[in-house]
Parts: structure tokens; sequence; C-alpha cells
């Protein structure tokens, strides 16, 4: 660590510091899904929701590589990370009708 | 962002879709822990169950670490008043 440069150092430091506020988290899955979140749970998703961020961050620079381009990440290279991310992990992105669902389970 | 590679300067649109994806991601993995909305409440073993694919290690060695720590703190904090109450103890006795 002592080698860092002055860049690496602030970006190390970024992304030790940085982190998801836990109520906030905790909020937008209960406003969202009406489901009961601890606060420590929330803390939990808050934990690996950052690690999701550094996953497709990662991709979007290599899209980015591959089309040969520089510069700060547009939104389409997250998009497409997005994607890629998506087909490795086998889950299909679309939000399903969850409103929908509830209702003809009630 | 800018911790994990991109420029210290991030587009802010970039910023806002990086949001919206990471929004659509929490909820994804919660309704999908709670089974569809088959449960009223998310606990750990349900994120513990929708992490379980090898794509998503990281994140559930993520999660395991955390816990390890909240349990940790839950400890030297009981430890800590176990201290407290002692050291009051002993004042005490000594007046």
């Amino acid at each position: 660590m002592d080698h860092f440069s002055p860049l690496q150092r602030e970006r190390y430091e970024s992304y030790r510091r940085s982190f998801f506020n836990k109520q906030s988290v905790r909020r937008l899955i209960q406003q969202s899904l009406g489901l009961t979140v601890s606060p420590n749970v929330a803390q939990v998703v808050a934990g690996f929701s950052k690690v999701f961020v550094g996953e497709i961050v990662e991709k979007a620079r290599f899209v980015q590589q591959q089309r040969r381009e520089v510069g700060p990440l547009s939104p389409d290279h997250l998009r497409e990370a997005y994607c890629l991310y998506q087909e490795e992990t086998g889950r299909v992105g679309a939000a399903r009708p969850l409103r929908g669902k509830r209702v003809f389970m009630r | 962002m800018f911790g994990f590679g991109d420029e210290f300067n991030c587009a802010p649109d970039t910023v806002g879709v990086m949001e919206e994806i990471l929004i659509e991601y929490i909820l994804e993995v919660c309704n999908s822990a709670s089974q569809g909305g088959r449960k009223t409440r998310l606990t750990v073993e349900d994120l513990r169950r929708v992490l379980s694919l090898p794509a998503d290690s990281k994140k559930l060695a993520r999660m395991e670490e955390l816990l390890f720590m909240q349990e940790d703190i839950k400890r030297a904090r009981a430890e800590f008043e176990d201290d407290e109450a002692m050291t009051r103890a002993i004042n005490a006795s000594q007046q």
C-alpha cells in the first residue's frame, strides 16, 4: 500500500469508505416489497449490494476497453455490463409484476 | 463507483443508471429471498439461499463477513458492559 500512487490511494480510500445507508436500504425493501427487514439484515443487504456495484463497474470497464473508448463510464457501458452480468448468472432481469402477483395470492 | 474503477468525476447520468440497476437488483434479490412474497419477513437464511450460486460467491462471502462482524461487535459490547459493571461494583465496595 506504500507503493500506491496518489490516485490509487484515493481510489482505495473511496472503496473502503463508501457504503449504502442501512436505513435507506431498509426503507426501500419495506416500502417497495412490503417485507419486514431487521436493521442487521438491511446492513447485510447494503454490504453485498456494494459488492454488486463493484462487479458491474468492473464489467463496464471491460466493455469500455473492448470498444476502445476512454473517459468516464457511460450509461451504455453500465447497461451492457448489466446484460453480461445477467447472462453469466442466468437470471432474467426484467421486473416481475410484484403488485399483480400479490393481489392474486390474496 | 470511483472506488471500483470509474473516473473521479463520474458522468452524472451514469450514476443515475447505476442507481436504477442497483435498486432493481436489491428488490429482485429480496423478492426472490421472500419466495415471491410468500414470506413477510426477510431473514439471513433466505439471503443465504438466494446467494448460493457460484456466480454470487463474492457477495455471499461478504455477507458472512458482515454477520461475523455483527456478532463480534455484540460480544465486545457485552464484555464492555460487564467490565463497566465490575468497575462500578469495585468502586462502590471501596467507599
